[in-house]
């Protein structure tokens, strides 16, 4: 710990929000997700013959939400390779 | 036409960025080996991975499917080489053109192709005992698709966007099959490979879209349409349009392959750790995964169907004709 430099808190910090950039979007798409899902099936109960065309723009509604989360992948993609390995890290 | 646009998105996915040698790739071996040394169950599935050849070059992997493909690139490389081009950059072309996921590409296209004529030299009236009646059904039914999406006369775009539909579906289960890889969530290491297709695919689509935009409403109200409802706003409405129209194919192509490479990657992940945790979660995950494949080819090509109706739509409303009844599905 005591040669824990500048670079060993740059690449913490790096994996910390590696990890939490996909983790925070998947978290609060999900939020956003269920909401739409809910309502959607709530006006389908309500109206079953227009279940079709809910249907189709919840999916695409879904799919406008969940691509903000796969932003975030590819956020993760392009951290990822920028994390050393641990034999980088600890100079062995 | 559909065939002609098929053929444009195949070309550009063609020369892929050629991965360099990096010192990542160098140091592969050693880092696999000291994983293997530590031991942990976590280090232990890495190093599975890098041996199963992620951050290898593709030429240096020896499934079979990468046999195919280097048979062909050692076969077209004197071709090349008599093309006038110098022996390093023969090989460096035939090295890019024929990578496995460009070949995989061009075998499912011929594929395609093959049934297509097939089924068409066997049309008849009266359905002969023959295998046609799966294809039938699958027209017919992208046909209604289109149509339910665009609104009425839409299926007139039928061909294009079941196109896109079918070469999406197959695209995305080519990589549930052991051997093969899926054109569209490839990655190789770092590099994010899938996305020459995709955004191959999704450009295309947009510039179908545009085409379709200004032949059927003219070029004033194709203009009109980015100019905006009080024409002395246009200033604000101008930039906002053209960022909007230049974010389409872009969210669809990452979209696209963020969703089929995620699924990707989980399936190789659970794939390569313990037996006891993959067997129960791999075998559902892959049930999933020809689900979402297909959702994504619905995704997508609902998304282009949309981008249609919204302009045909708005042509619609500027003319003041009230006959239509579909809602627009989703202005991205």
């Amino acid at each position: 710990m005591e040669n824990f430099g500048q670079a060993q808190w740059y690449f913490a910090f790096l994996a910390i929000g590696t990890a939490l950039s996909v983790s925070i979007a998947a978290l609060s798409a999900c939020i956003g997700q269920g909401k739409a899902a809910a309502s959607a099936f709530e006006s389908i109960a309500r109206q079953p013959s227009a279940s079709g065309d809910i249907r189709s723009n919840l999916i695409i509604s879904l799919a406008l939400i969940e691509s903000i989360v796969i932003y975030a992948l590819l956020v993760f993609f392009l951290l990822q390779g920028k994390l050393p390995t641990l034999e980088t890290i600890t100079g062995a | 036409m559909s065939a002609l646009l098929c053929v444009f998105a195949l070309v550009l996915a063609g020369p892929p960025a050629q991965a360099e040698a990096d010192p990542h790739q160098v140091e592969q071996p050693h880092d696999a080996a000291a994983a293997e040394a530590h031991g942990s169950a976590e280090h232990d599935g890495e190093g599975h991975g890098e041996s199963h050849g992620h951050g290898m070059p593709w030429h240096e992997q020896h499934t079979v499917f990468n046999r195919l493909c280097l048979l062909l690139r050692n076969t077209f490389t004197p071709i090349f080489d008599a093309l006038g081009m110098t022996p390093e950059k023969a090989k460096a072309t035939a090295t890019s053109v024929f990578q496995p996921f460009v070949v995989m590409t061009w075998l499912m296209c011929g594929g395609l192709i093959w049934v297509a004529s097939y089924v068409r030299r066997r049309l008849s009236r009266i359905p002969k005992k023959d295998t046609t009646g799966f294809v039938e059904m699958c027209a017919e039914g992208l046909r209604n698709f289109t149509r339910d999406a665009i609104g009425p006369g839409g299926e007139e775009h039928a061909p294009f966007i079941a196109t896109l539909f079918i070469f999406i579906t197959l695209a995305n289960w080519a990589g549930l099959v052991p051997g093969l890889i899926s054109p569209v969530g490839v990655s190789e290491g770092d590099y994010l490979l899938g996305l020459n297709t995709t955004f191959a695919l999704a450009l295309v689509a947009i510039i179908y879209v545009h085409y379709v935009a200004i032949k059927k409403t003219g070029v004033k109200s194709y203009l009109g349409h980015f100019v905006g409802e009080p024409w002395w706003l246009f200033p604000i409405n101008i930039p906002i349009h053209i960022v909007g129209e230049i974010a389409r194919p872009l969210s669809l192509a990452f979209r696209l392959f963020g969703n089929v490479g995620g699924e990707d990657k989980v399936l190789h992940f659970l794939a390569i750790t313990m037996f006891l945790i993959a067997i129960p979660l791999h075998t559902p995950m892959t049930m999933f995964a020809v689900f979402t494949g297909m959702l994504q080819a619905y995704v997508f090509t609902a998304l282009t169907c949309s981008y249609i109706a919204g302009f045909l739509e708005h042509h619609h409303e500027v003319h003041g004709d009230d006959t239509h009844d579909e809602p627009a599905a989703a202005h991205a």
